[in-house]
């Protein structure tokens, strides 16, 4: 059975490696040929590129993981609190609803500078913009979260006279979490784009002003290289609660279309 | 299992009639007036009473009086900004939605091509796809071009992965009637796929429209096209903050009313 | 003691435009140890008065003793074993976690084991399986397993094979009599299926609607245990015709019917 579904993951997986593959391998060859523009430059360069400025890079990426991490948590914290509210005070959950939604559909970079100017740049502007940019995934699985519990299981916990603490505990919490992790999942590279965003505005150090710095020398692999870099630093957040969600969630269907 | 049992046919004479209809509707837009005005009023009070309370100076944070003021004085610049930056992101829309329904359209017929990319397609929503923007400004240069490409990739991926959704969601007994009625590969699609999708399809437009804006203003201001991202950022460097303030409250006014637009739009074509 | 008694029941509904009476002053007994089903039309109420029994719903007027004691005592005590009509497992908990549920929730050691609960089911083996990986009708086992983990004085059942097709469902009616005469609890089963009710029940209360009147009981005395040949017997099909002559009262006279417009539907 084990076998059945290595095969069955093999040959769900190669097609579109074999498509990666081939891509970089296009590249590779149209570059060696001379076809693609100069800021196109081959795979290969920005392997080497990686090798070059490797430790560059992760003078830069350090605190850019500290700022997302850190943004991410406080934006749990405050979606939990406001979720909370929302799911305890039912007529809360309508206003909690329409922050959310202003909140995530207010332009970051048009509230960036007012930020800028009540509280400086640096880190604490990384953090406050990656907690902006991730609050409205995290506020939205939470909330279907805690609205997850069927009638029926409500009125089983009833029957069985269930303590406030026991439903909690037995009922509410393990009924949220999935959708709590679908909401994290969707989060965390929104929380890096946060990060990297404030980080363009203005920064000594972060895989951001980095990239900037390559983009005004024109250095093409080195702009691919922080752009790598940052698509790694998003994967790792999704894979961290995906791998998460496996191992704790195995009974729940992963599907983050339910947000 | 089987048993009679009574059905009440509902009364025509009960059915709301069209002015009844048109009444519903007219006070649902008054309410949705009424409160839309309630919260900006809250907004501009709060705006004013926080720059009160703490003492704020002015050339950190202008209250709405500045604001406005420098809002009528500089409408022609702030609403040209807006024009060129609507412009990038419309354009950069319509692209993005055609490639992705095209492409879309290939993967539902194509099941090749469906698992040999669909994968990479969904593997993109794990990584923040605005962060190429300053590649894209590196090779489509500091023009109007780079801003509507960083528009087409952003929007694209949303528009897409909900088109696929909405193409799979057709019921499997829905398949099976047009392939027993002898119905051909273009007549599933027209009159089955693409009716099923449309819901979906508006989701994915909703997402997009919403986050062009956002993708457009930051390629702008990397690029330094004229458009409200730049003006915001050189209104911040000039410290002309009620110009910055007035660019961001009508960047912000629109992103909103871009929201509940397609919200809007949304809405009255899934019910 | 252990049984279940209703005098003058009622409940109402407030509704935006207008009160809607469901249970009309219901007057019931249900002696201990003994098998009732409750059948009607859709919308007659005979969930709501099940409810009514476990302390979901409050009564708006009459009383009700579940084993001599107001419902919701009996509720708090955990006198009460409920089954619904979906299985409403909790999908992360295995079999014997599901089943284990109303101990913890009780905070008691049961005098039965869990996994002695599961082998009456016929569930032997499938411990440590999540409901996900079971039949609808595997999963019904472990909800009625569950309902009977703290020995309630009362199981009450709402339609609880329902969704379940007719073979299974008939297979289940029989473990589920031999269960009942092994744990010796009072068991209510709302049904809307004629013959599921004679075969299962000492007692077929009938309710009528609009709004839900008790239009009378039939009394099955038919041998115990039933087997399924009972079926095919001449008295199971008089006592069938018993049940559906209180079922269809208000229909024959047709021509006296209330002016309000009505049309008969085949429902499943």
């Amino acid at each position: 059975m084990d076998r059945d579904r290595l095969t069955a993951l093999a040959s769900a997986v190669w097609p579109p490696a074999a498509t990666f593959a081939a891509l970089l391998a296009m590249l590779e060859i149209a570059s060696g040929a001379g076809w693609l523009p100069i800021t196109v430059p081959p795979p290969s360069a920005v392997i080497a590129e990686f090798g070059t400025s490797g430790a560059d890079l992760l003078y830069h990426v350090w605190p850019s993981i500290l700022a997302t991490v850190a943004g991410f948590a406080i934006s749990a914290l405050v979606a939990a609190g406001f979720a909370a509210v929302g799911a305890s005070w039912r007529r809360a959950g309508g206003p909690v609803f329409t922050l959310g939604v202003l909140v995530d559909s207010t332009p970051l970079i048009a509230v960036a500078p007012i930020l800028v100017a009540f509280i400086g740049g640096g880190m604490t502007l990384h953090v406050v913009v990656a907690a902006v940019a991730c609050f409205f995934s995290i506020l939205m699985g939470m909330m279907k979260g805690f609205r997850a519990v069927d009638r029926n299981s409500d009125e089983l916990f009833h029957v069985l006279a269930a303590s406030r603490w026991q439903r909690l505990v037995k009922l509410a919490l393990p009924s949220a979490l999935p959708f709590v992790f679908a909401g994290f999942k969707i989060a965390a590279p929104l929380a890096v784009l946060g990060t990297l965003i404030a980080e363009w505005m203005g920064a000594e150090r972060g895989v951001g002003i980095m990239m900037i710095y390559a983009m005004f020398s024109f250095d093409p692999p080195q702009v691919w290289m922080t752009i790598v870099a940052v698509c790694l630093m998003a994967i790792g957040g999704y894979s961290l609660f995906a791998v998460a969600e496996r191992a704790f969630l195995g009974w729940a269907d992963r599907d983050e279309g339910r947000l | 299992m089987t048993g009679l049992r009574q059905v009440e046919t509902p009364d025509w004479r009960a059915l709301p009639t069209r002015w009844a209809e048109a009444q519903v509707r007219l006070a649902a837009v008054r309410r949705a007036v009424l409160s839309v005005l309630l919260g900006l009023a809250i907004l501009l009070s709060l705006w004013a009473g926080a720059l009160r309370l703490f003492d704020v100076p002015a050339f950190i944070a202008p209250g709405p009086a500045a604001t406005f003021a420098s809002f009528a004085e500089n409408r022609g610049q702030l609403f040209g900004a807006l024009g060129h930056t609507l412009t990038g992101a419309g354009i950069g829309l319509v692209i993005a939605t055609v490639l992705a329904l095209m492409l879309a359209t290939g993967f539902t017929l194509s099941r090749v091509m469906s698992r040999a990319l669909m994968p990479l397609v969904i593997g993109m929503r794990t990584v923040p796809v605005l962060a190429v923007a300053p590649l894209l400004i590196l090779i489509f240069g500091r023009g109007q071009g780079a801003t509507i490409v960083t528009v087409v990739i952003v929007g694209f991926f949303p528009i897409m992965v909900n088109a696929m959704r909405g193409f799979r969601s057709v019921p499997a007994n829905v398949d099976e009637l047009f392939h027993v009625a002898g119905a051909r590969w273009w007549q599933v699609l027209w009159k089955a796929r693409i009716p099923f999708a449309l819901p979906f399809i508006f989701t994915g437009l909703r997402t997009a429209a919403t986050s062009a804006l956002l993708s457009a203003m930051l390629a702008e201001w990397l690029s330094g096209s004229p458009g409200i991202g730049r003006l915001i950022y050189d209104a911040y460097s000039y410290r002309d903050m009620p110009l910055m303030f007035a660019a961001v409250a009508l960047s912000m006014a629109t992103a909103f009313a871009l929201f509940a637009a397609t919200s809007r739009l949304e809405r009255n074509l899934t019910e | 003691m252990g049984g279940i008694e209703l005098r003058g029941a009622t409940k109402r509904f407030a509704l935006p435009d207008r009160e809607l009476t469901a249970l009309d002053s219901i007057d019931m007994t249900i002696p201990e140890g003994a098998f009732a089903a409750l059948i009607g039309p859709s919308g007659c109420g005979k969930s709501t008065l099940l409810r009514m029994i476990a302390d979901v719903l409050q009564p708006t007027e009459g009383q009700i003793a579940v084993a001599g004691q107001p419902p919701k005592a009996a509720r708090l005590s955990h006198r009460i074993g409920f089954v619904f009509q979906a299985a409403t497992l909790l999908p992360w908990r295995t079999v014997r976690e599901n089943v284990r549920l109303p101990l913890e929730i009780a905070g008691v050691t049961p005098r039965r084991s869990p996994e002695a609960l599961i082998d009456l089911v016929g569930l032997h083996g499938f411990e440590d399986a999540r409901p996900a990986q079971l039949s609808g009708g595997m999963q019904q086992r472990v909800a009625i397993a569950r309902a009977l983990v703290l020995e309630p004085s009362v199981l009450l059942m709402d339609e609880p094979f329902g969704a379940l097709d007719e073979i299974t469902r008939q297979r289940m009616n029989v473990e589920l009599l031999r269960i009942w005469k092994e744990s010796g609890t009072t068991a209510v089963l709302v049904t809307h299926s004629i013959s599921e009710a004679v075969f299962m029940a000492d007692t077929v209360h009938v309710l009528s609607a609009n709004p839900g009147r008790l239009a009378g009981s039939v009394e099955i005395d038919l041998p115990r245990p039933r087997s399924l040949g009972q079926m095919k017997l001449p008295a199971f099909n008089a006592l069938e015709n018993a049940v559906r002559d209180l079922l269809f009262l208000d229909d024959r006279p047709a021509e006296q019917a209330p002016r309000r417009p009505k049309v008969a539907a085949v429902g499943s």
